[in-house]
């Protein structure tokens, strides 16, 4: 119980790295995306690279390396109007099932992205306006699937107390 | 054999298996059934993700979002509901129209209904309770005038419609305007209606000074900037959709930071629950594009169309069935995954019969919205119903008495298909 305990500790921080890295992005995004239109239309001078960067780059950085905090969140949404008038033992049958499936699916996605990203890497193509290469950015989509199949693998213990945060209610969206 | 893959969704969905999963999943085994090679199936699956993500039209999605949490977190929706409330509260019913008002214009700063809905619950509900003004009423209003969100610009809904059937974003975002319009017009007056045949519902009036009335209006000069700004750019064309919801934000974040409503802390946090929200509908984007790679290999589509145009059933009839369905389940799913499941199948539909697909797209907005806020499900019920301590049933009652007024604008879009469609052909 210990070890898991240090062991969702830890993971936490790198959450919170991996989740900050995906706030600058978003940043980064709207302010690189804002100068590069008041550039262009004002100076008549676009950013070079911003919309490659922003595409390949920020966007998949936001997206991704958020998952495993947006995961605590409820990211994943369900239809629930069945499964909330089942028995309770019925409940928790279907909330297993459903939890091995989506974590059988990140684990199928993990290896998927991941030898992707291998092959990415071993690739020499750039962005088409500045000399920075492609491939780091496909790594960043296993990083994500990596962190969240970590803490769905951590979530298990809870879907018994129905604390799982799988089949948390998610916030509602903006 | 081939159709396996949908029943599987089916079930899938009914038995509580996120949305994201259950489309990826019987996406996947669609796909393999298809092609019968796994190889592919890896292959599609190791590609997808970033491919559906790493797009630049799609950084719309989050721009909107992070634009609406700036402007929730900056008290914008208060000075809104603060300033329609001076101006409506001597007629009858006033703050509930004024609830009305207040939703439709923070609408046109914030891209989803259910963000109208909570900043909404937590500022109307308790003036409205303080003046005497029934649950039903007041829950009632805030849940249907939430709702206009979905049709006035910046929609994040319109995008996923835009997005999902290849439709211009900008012209898809500006149909919304006229009808957003008219369902908020029809609803005040349908406020007016219920509080003038059941005088209890609302029973007080106030005056408040011509004063103060333009002291609060001089306050909402920032949030007018802020609606004139995102209008204007994307009816011009000046600005891409992405570009307005980036300068849409970055004038949301620096409004709030200027008046100091808006601390380096929240902040933060909007940007993190901007994270999380888009998350969430980048997921069910995956989820979609993997089975969308299974639709086009089986060719469902093409088949659905060719059994229906042999059936030769009036367009009508088929346009009243897909607008039935759509209402049917968005009582029980969200807008976004609702558009993502269903489009795949009713968009080539829709435009094999000659219907426009921007039409369409406000039409589904209608379906969707009154989803939202209709029993059994119906996440905006919901979100008033947590927000404002209000019973549930309650607030059903209001959202069903007050959702004549979005079936009237429904009616009114389908006998004149150019409320939606005239403002987009005057466009560049």
């Amino acid at each position: 119980m210990t070890v898991l305990r240090s062991l969702e500790k830890w993971l936490w921080r790198c959450e919170l790295v991996l989740v900050y890295a995906g706030v600058v992005a978003t940043i980064a995004m709207m302010c690189l995306t804002s100068a590069d239109a008041l550039s262009r239309y004002l100076l008549n001078r676009p950013i070079t690279g911003a919309y490659e960067i922003t595409e390949k780059y920020l966007m998949v950085a936001a997206i991704f390396l958020g998952l495993s905090y947006a995961y605590r969140g409820g990211v994943f949404i369900r239809v629930t109007f069945l499964v909330d008038r089942l028995p309770s033992m019925l409940k928790l049958a279907a909330n297993y099932v459903a939890y091995l499936i989506s974590l059988l699916f990140c684990l199928i996605t993990l290896v998927a992205t991941t030898q992707q990203a291998l092959r990415a890497l071993r690739d020499d193509t750039t962005l088409s306006a500045l000399p920075l290469l492609v491939g780091p950015a496909y790594a960043l989509v296993p990083l994500g699937f990596f962190a969240l199949t970590l803490i769905m693998l951590v979530d298990f213990t809870r879907i018994r107390s129905s604390r799982s945060y799988l089949f948390r209610e998610e916030a509602p969206p903006a | 054999m081939i159709a396996l893959p949908v029943l599987v969704l089916v079930v899938a969905l009914v038995f509580g298996v996120p949305i994201a999963v259950a489309l990826a999943g019987s996406g996947m085994l669609g796909i393999y059934l298809v092609t019968g090679d796994v190889g592919k199936v890896m292959g599609i699956l190791s590609l997808a993700p970033f491919s559906t993500v790493a797009d630049y039209a799609l950084t719309t999605i989050p721009m909107f979002i992070l634009m609406a949490f700036f402007s929730a977190s900056s008290g914008l929706a208060r000075d809104l509901y603060a300033a329609a409330s001076n101006w409506c509260s001597h007629i009858r019913g006033g703050l509930a129209i004024a609830t009305v008002f207040a939703c439709g214009i923070f609408g046109a700063m914030s891209g989803a209904s259910t963000a109208a809905a909570s900043v909404m619950a937590k500022i109307a509900m308790p003036e409205m309770r303080r003046h005497g003004y029934s649950d039903e009423l007041a829950a009632g209003a805030i849940g249907i005038g939430a709702t206009l969100d979905i049709l006035i610009p910046p929609s994040i809904a319109m995008v996923i419609y835009g997005i999902a059937t290849q439709t211009s974003i900008g012209k898809l975002l500006i149909a919304g305007v006229v009808p957003g319009v008219i369902a908020g017009i029809l609803l005040a007056a349908m406020v007016y209606l219920w509080v003038v045949v059941s005088p209890k519902h609302a029973p007080s009036t106030y005056h408040v000074a011509a004063k103060e009335r333009l002291a609060s209006l001089v306050r909402v000069w920032p949030s007018l900037l802020l609606i004139l700004l995102v209008l204007v750019l994307l009816y011009t064309g000046i600005a891409t959709p992405t570009e307005v919801g980036a300068l849409g934000a970055l004038l949301a974040g620096v409004i709030g930071a200027v008046f100091g409503r808006l601390t380096w802390q929240e902040a933060i946090d909007a940007v993190m629950s901007t994270i999380r929200t888009s998350a969430m509908i980048f997921l069910i984007l995956l989820g979609a594009t993997i089975f969308g790679y299974y639709m086009a290999l089986s060719r469902i589509p093409q088949e659905v169309v060719t059994s229906i145009t042999a059936m030769e059933l009036n367009r009508w009839v088929v346009i009243i069935g897909i607008v039935v369905a759509y209402f049917v389940i968005s009582m029980f799913m969200d807008e976004i995954p609702l558009l993502l499941l269903t489009l795949q199948l009713t968009f080539p539909l829709i435009t094999s019969l000659g219907f426009d697909p921007i039409w369409f797209g406000v039409l589904s907005m209608m379906m969707v919205a009154m989803g939202l806020v209709f029993p059994p499900v119906g996440l905006i019920a919901f979100i008033v119903s947590a927000t404002a301590g209000v019973d549930l049933m309650k607030v059903y009652k209001g959202t069903s008495i007050l959702m004549l007024s979005l079936v009237a604008t429904t009616v009114l879009l389908m006998l004149f298909p150019q409320i939606a469609l005239w403002l987009p052909a005057t466009m560049r």
